[in-house]
């Protein structure tokens, strides 16, 4: 006989497992708050501390995810932290959960802010609205473009997006020439559209150096599950695949453990992540956030206006591509195995070669995300 | 890629890990079941034992420390819920939730704390554990089936092998399965069933512990927020449809973990849409329960003659 007690438990285990799929997915990065760590109030020492704040310099605050992955949120407070120092701006910064986002926004306006920064896709609605209804302040968002109901830009946003599908383009050509199986790998974190860009330009690149290359890819679901981007990685190993691209948060770490401890490669994605598995890392796929987010606030310091604008950073803005190119270091040519690493200094060359002719339009790489 | 190719060695080798954790935390949650102890508790045991292998792996810069730390840790968060619901009386069920949520902020919070990091942390000085590779078995058609995996691997088989024998073979298992089943008659039997209680819960907090590491210290060498990801409540499951036996939660364990490693290949078939197939070992898990319901009321209802 099944008891009350037994009963309920059954039930609330059922519920216990519909919340643990959905939190186990996405923890850091994007999506659900789980928990509520620590939200910096704007007038705490943290963000008082901004050196160098002219009494009368443009008021900045930047909405950000949690610091200290190494990747996105890292750079672009990078870039904040640059503008804070050269542009003499009184900035402020935010650390948040996703779910604090919109009422932080809210703090900044009510702080008087003249510009408010927010950094991702997810971001795109609680940006838009509060643009719409303040326009005297300046808006900008990473990776996105936001537009009005009737498709036209709003006149107060700086929408800074990148062509991540011409950088791993790039990268994806360095894999195809250097892979010994002739096969590489990509693992991606969530399956969305801005991850698919990055996979179909690694593709295509790879393609381009190899036209017999061979592909594996896998999906973890989750910005957040290294050890469901191991699997991946392992899978694609064993199938026969020496290099693997990873573009999905801290789920690519497992990934790049999986290359080190198999003998494998492995390329980065967002920031210079060559030093994680030294020897391992061939190159990372860079996303210059910092640089884009010093641009924007410049911009209008120096415009002394609200400006509309698409700031698109690719190859031809040196915006994206391999860390060889995007600031010209290789810790591969000096850690990774030697028959390998002698080819860096030629194949970068190549890559230079390859960029010229993307900046050129005589390669075009795909962008899935165009065209809507 | 066909879809017969899934079906290879890489494919056991991965159900393998991917069983190990949940089979493991599964026989902790099977042993609390069957002194009638609902542990729900144990994913919040797991991801202490994760953090503090990995805390004490990076400042000692040994595999040892990290692994007895994880253990201790396991085991504190096991006697917290012992004094929570024994001594003091709470319900188990929200005594475990809170261990649960408690353990989830907590080593966030440590996280950010003592090394800056979000998501994840990741240190050269931490040192995890290498897999072990039997040499006298190289070259031999075994050795891709049960050479180098981490020692969990092969403690998984041990542990089931083990708790059978003490279930069924042991004084001390029947007073577990009296104190489950009827414990005012093991009272009357002379069973403190108190002290049984304790005892499984504490062991239970071991587990979990070996479970926890096998997640950052074997199988992967870092930590990431929430690296449980529900684990421990999967054990659960399996441990429920185990019947609360060793080798049941054993075989459940591994079905879910053939979930987990099928998943991952059937992306690669038919360009199958990936989000469908992430949803494969949480939707196993729910049919499962499903399952389990329909058993337990198709079951005949025990007629009360009392025993010889």
């Amino acid at each position: 006989m099944i008891t009350n007690k037994k009963k309920s438990s059954l039930i609330l285990l059922s519920l216990m497992l519909v919340l643990s799929a959905c939190g186990g997915s996405d923890t850091a990065t994007e999506e659900v708050a789980e928990v509520v760590v620590e939200e910096e109030s704007l007038d705490s020492p943290a963000t008082t501390a901004a050196p160098a704040a002219e009494p009368d310099g443009l008021k900045v605050g930047i909405v950000l995810g949690a610091l200290g992955d190494l990747s996105f949120m890292d750079s672009a407070k990078r870039g904040y932290d640059k503008a804070v120092a050269d542009l003499g701006i009184q900035g402020d910064y935010v650390e948040t959960e996703p779910s604090e986002r919109a009422a932080a926004i809210q703090n900044f306006l009510a702080d008087g802010k003249e510009m408010i920064i927010t950094v991702g896709f997810s971001e795109a609605e609680i940006t838009k609205e509060a643009a719409v209804a303040n326009p005297d302040v300046q808006f900008a968002i990473v990776d996105m473009v936001i537009t009005a109901d009737n498709g036209d830009l709003l006149p107060n946003v700086s929408n800074l997006i990148f062509k991540e599908h011409e950088g791993s383009f790039e990268v994806g050509y360095i894999a195809g020439k250097l892979s010994k199986t002739g096969h590489v790998a990509f693992m991606g974190g969530m399956d969305v559209p801005i991850i698919r860009k990055f996979q179909t330009g690694w593709e295509e690149g790879a393609r381009y150096a190899n036209p017999d290359i061979k592909l594996c890819d896998g999906y973890a679901g989750s910005w957040g599950d290294p050890a469901k981007g191991k699997e991946i990685a392992l899978s694609c190993f064993e199938q026969g695949a020496d290099i693997i691209f990873a573009a999905g948060g801290s789920t690519g770490n497992g990934a790049y453990e999986a290359a080190a401890e198999t003998g494998n490669f492995a390329v980065g994605v967002d920031s210079n992540q060559d030093f994680m598995q030294p020897g391992t890392m061939i190159t990372s796929m860079m996303k210059n956030v910092d640089f884009a987010v010093y641009s924007a606030i410049k911009n209008r310091t120096e415009a002394g206006m609200v400006v509309s604008e698409i700031a698109s950073y690719g190859s031809a803005e040196n915006g994206v591509g391999p860390t060889w190119l995007v600031d010209g270091s290789s810790l591969f040519a000096d850690e990774g195995p030697a028959d390998m690493a002698a080819q860096v200094a030629a194949l970068t060359e190549e890559v230079k070669e390859v960029r010229a002719k993307i900046v050129s339009g005589e390669i075009v790489v795909t962008d899935v995300t165009a065209g809507g | 890629m066909e879809w017969i190719e899934i079906f290879d060695i890489s494919l056991l080798r991965s159900l393998l890990r991917s069983t190990a954790p949940i089979a493991i935390v599964g026989m902790a949650a099977a042993i609390c079941s069957a002194a009638g102890v609902l542990n729900i508790g144990l994913e919040g045991k797991m991801l202490n034992a994760a953090f503090a292998g990995v805390a004490a792996s990076y400042y000692t810069e040994s595999m040892w420390a990290g692994l007895t730390a994880g253990v201790i840790a396991g085991i504190m968060t096991a006697v917290l819920f012992g004094l929570l619901s024994f001594t003091l009386g709470a319900d188990e069920v929200l005594a475990g939730l809170a261990i649960n949520i408690f353990s989830l902020a907590g080593t966030t919070y440590l996280m950010r704390t003592l090394w800056g990091q979000a998501g994840f942390f990741s240190d050269p000085k931490i040192v995890g554990v290498e897999p072990i590779h039997f040499t006298f078995l190289e070259g031999t058609f075994l050795e891709p089936f049960v050479s180098g995996f981490t020692y969990s691997v092969y403690l998984m088989f041990f542990i089931a092998v083990g708790l059978h024998i003490l279930y069924y073979r042991t004084r001390l298992g029947t007073a577990i399965r009296a104190t489950g089943e009827n414990p005012e008659a093991a009272e009357d039997a002379g069973i403190n069933t108190v002290r049984i209680k304790w005892l499984v819960t504490v062991f239970s907090g071991l587990l979990a512990g070996i479970s926890g590491l096998f997640l950052s210290l074997e199988n992967l060498t870092m930590f990431t927020e929430g690296m449980s990801a529900g684990k421990g409540y999967i054990g659960l499951v399996a441990s429920s449809f185990g019947n609360a036996t060793p080798l049941g939660t054993f075989g459940a364990s591994a079905f879910f973990g053939l979930g987990d490693a099928i998943g991952i290949r059937l992306q690669g078939v038919y360009e199958l849409d990936s989000r469908l197939i992430l949803m494969i070992p949480y939707a196993l898990t729910v049919v499962v329960l499903i399952l389990i319901g329909i058993r337990q009321r198709l079951k005949v209802r025990p007629v009360a003659i009392p025993e010889s």
